[in-house]
């Protein structure tokens, strides 16, 4: 790092706006990570255990399934749910009968399981919570076929009336190939918190960076030192390079120290243990996801895409703060940038909500791309979305600095 | 060293802030002169190429600035009028910072930002926040980072705006100092500034240069133009409305008096011509811009 980049480090370091950025960032934290964990809840023989009881508990019972889910891990869990389903009390209400109490306790602990059997088993369009009821064990243990089919019937006929074509066909099942099976399974529910707190972290941190780096050009027109620096030697060259690289070197940092806060909040909590699952066991929500990585994968590239997004979002407050007068008006520009795609509502058109999701603000939600078949079609290229989003983003850094610095560059005094 | 403006032109919309200036530059101190609004700031920043003209061209030796680039930038130190600084940076890291832009090595810098601190008396400040500095030791800041680069060509505006009258003389020498081989071009208000150091004045109006020449050169123009006489107070103030008065001193009853006027004849019966300064030429020229009631009441008279 030069001379010229320090001084403009400390220039940032030094500002209001940083300190209250990182507060910022320090309670979304904490709020992403410690309040859940207040939340948490499970059952033993005796009833309902909360906050880190609860999350003792969750671990205890995943260790009974730890390691590759087998077919004979399904059956027998099918076998062992349905011999208590026999002899337990039931209780009807709303003319549904479940399980009571006592049953329910004793069948609990087999839940992680029990969730992927009804997510796999269940129709395309519904989640059937008693298909495991009546799902004989030998059924239950052509588990990955059964999910196999899943995914054929939502390629072929899907229920949101998106249509594939061959070619994306073919692409989402060699993903899915690659998908090593049996499943690895472990309890991941550290890790399940970061990626699902991931979007609204990555949110605020484009936020506060925006605010942070709106000042880098336009504080020097303000105050009136652009006079000075721009008649400089370096003044419409290193300068600009050493303002830009610090901008970067400041963002990554905060991006980083923040992230590195809840990585370290939620694993001190939960565990770090699942890093290396299936990504497919982190949630039946994701049971389906046709992308082929593990635990430590996802969160990764979660974190290199979500540090691609906030570099757009800094890139493209440095190209307003080289081009307008006051700081000020830089964070109100940034601020609509960032939160109007937010509320822009889907529609039913694929390509729109494809586009719609590379647009800052948008682009944080990366973890929830990941459950999606969704390919972005470009220049002939069959992208991925979460890939997508993060070439998008890079191709925003490498689009506006260069005019960020052209601002600067050419900015005359008045 | 040859500074060339070329019909030198800023324009914003329809107004021109500077008017087809054409000049030449060799070492040596330029004092500008002008109301507020003559174009000064504009043709300064001009020549310090923070600013383009609308037409014409500014050249170093024949060779237009906006080619020259980084090397004509490495010749020139400026001290804009209310010049921008980082208040949470200490004087020091302020020189330091600014010697690093002017491509100064880290011990140059730290050898020149000793030096020039001490110069401008601000060694035992050299550790404290900017934001505790008062208005005249941002001032005397902004002269030393002019002069870190030791610059051939140095452009101030209004230097000694905030600047105690110790601290402006101080100033006058420094610049006399400064000046050999280096093109030194300085806009005030304060006239004697100007008068005493400069060795040419151009004088501004309206985004034109008026006048330029050397301060006797220039007040030579006002030979006869000036009087000093003595009326009854009461008179004096009467007087005063109609006449131009440069400065008017009460004595007992009566009032001394001296006075431009544009005719050759004496204003007042018994006044005595005297040698005209910069200051009564600068009157002379500026009054109405500087007092608008005079020139509506000049009208009235009419």
């Amino acid at each position: 790092m030069n001379t010229l980049t320090g001084y403009e480090l400390r220039k940032l370091i030094r500002r209001k706006s940083t300190l209250f950025g990182l507060l910022g960032i320090l309670i979304v934290s904490v709020l992403c990570t410690v309040v859940p964990a207040f939340h948490e809840q499970s059952y033993d023989a005796d009833g309902k255990v909360t906050g880190l009881a609860a999350i003792k508990q969750e671990k205890h019972y995943a260790r009974n399934f730890r390691g590759d889910l087998t077919p004979e891990v399904f059956s027998g869990t099918v076998a062992h749910y349905q011999q208590i389903l026999r002899t337990a009390d039931r209780v009807t209400d709303g003319g549904i009968s479940y399980l009571g109490n006592e049953g329910f306790f004793a069948t609990y602990p087999d839940y992680p399981i029990l969730g992927l059997l009804r997510s796999g088993f269940s129709p395309t369009t519904e989640y059937d919570y008693f298909v495991v009821d009546t799902l004989a064990p030998e059924k239950a243990a052509t588990f990955y076929e059964q999910r196999t089919a899943y995914i054929e019937g939502y390629l072929e006929q899907n229920p949101e009336g998106i249509t594939y074509s061959d070619a994306d066909k073919a692409t989402f099942r060699q993903m899915n190939e690659r998908i090593s099976v049996p499943l690895k399974f472990d309890y991941a529910k550290g890790w399940y918190i970061i990626l699902v707190n991931s979007s609204i972290f990555f949110l605020i941190a484009c936020f506060v960076l925006s605010i942070c780096a709106a000042p880098v050009f336009s504080s020097e027109y303000q105050s009136g030192a652009d006079a000075i620096i721009l008649s400089t030697r370096h003044g419409r060259g290193k300068l600009i390079r050493a303002k830009i690289n610090a901008a970067l070197l400041f963002s990554s940092g905060m991006f980083l120290l923040g992230w590195l806060i809840v990585l370290a909040l939620a694993l001190s909590i939960y565990g770090a243990s699942g890093w290396d699952s299936s990504f497919q066991i982190l949630d039946t929500r994701h049971l389906f996801s046709p992308y082929p990585f593990t635990v430590l994968g996802a969160f990764l590239l979660t974190t290199l895409i979500g540090w691609l997004a906030c570099l757009a979002m800094v890139s493209f407050t440095l190209l307003l703060s080289s081009r307008m007068r006051t700081p000020f008006s830089v964070m109100i520009w940034c601020v609509v940038l960032l939160f109007t795609p937010l509320f822009i509502p889907e529609s039913k058109e694929q390509l729109f909500n494809h586009l719609l999701a590379l647009l800052p603000g948008r682009q944080t939600e990366i973890f929830e791309t990941f459950r999606g078949y969704d390919l972005l079609h470009l220049l002939g290229l069959s992208v991925p979305l979460p890939y997508a989003i993060g070439w998008t983003a890079l191709l925003m850094t490498v689009l506006c600095l260069p005019f960020a610095w052209r601002g600067f560059r050419k900015h005359e005094v008045s | 060293m040859e500074l060339t403006l070329q019909a030198v032109s800023k324009r914003y919309g329809k107004a021109s802030a500077v008017d087809n200036i054409s000049a030449h530059l060799y070492p040596g101190v330029y004092g500008l002169l002008g109301a507020n609004g003559a174009g000064k700031t504009t043709l300064m920043r001009m020549i310090c190429g923070v600013l383009s003209p609308t037409s014409g061209h500014i050249a170093l030796d024949g060779q237009p600035i906006a080619l020259l680039g980084e090397k004509y930038r490495d010749l020139l130190g400026y001290l804009p009028q209310d010049f921008g600084y980082y208040p949470d940076f200490t004087a020091r890291e302020f020189m330091h910072y600014i010697a690093t832009l002017k491509g100064l090595t880290p011990s140059a810098a730290k050898h020149r930002t000793a030096e020039l601190l001490e110069r401008v008396s601000l060694a035992d400040a050299s550790r404290k926040k900017i934001r505790t500095f008062s208005g005249g030791m941002k001032q005397r800041l902004g002269i030393a980072q002019a002069l870190l680069n030791d610059p051939g060509i140095l452009v101030l505006d209004e230097p000694t705006a905030g600047l105690d009258p110790k601290e402006r003389i101080r100033f006058r020498n420094m610049i006399a100092d400064l000046a050999k081989n280096k093109i030194v071009l300085l806009s005030t208000h304060i006239v004697p500034d100007v008068e005493q150091i400069a060795h040419r004045i151009l004088m501004m109006k309206k985004g034109r240069i008026l006048m330029s020449g050397t301060a006797q050169h220039l007040t030579a123009s006002m030979e006869g133009h000036v009087w000093l006489c003595r009326l009854p107070e009461q008179e004096a103030e009467r007087f005063s409305h109609v006449h131009l008065v440069s400065s008017l001193k009460h004595e007992g009853n009566e009032a001394e008096l001296r006075v431009i006027s544009a005719s050759p004849a004496p204003p007042a019966p018994g006044a005595v011509p005297v040698a005209p300064t910069l200051e009564d030429l600068y009157l002379f020229h500026f009054h109405e811009e500087a007092d608008p009631l005079v020139a509506k009441r000049k009208e009235e008279e009419a």
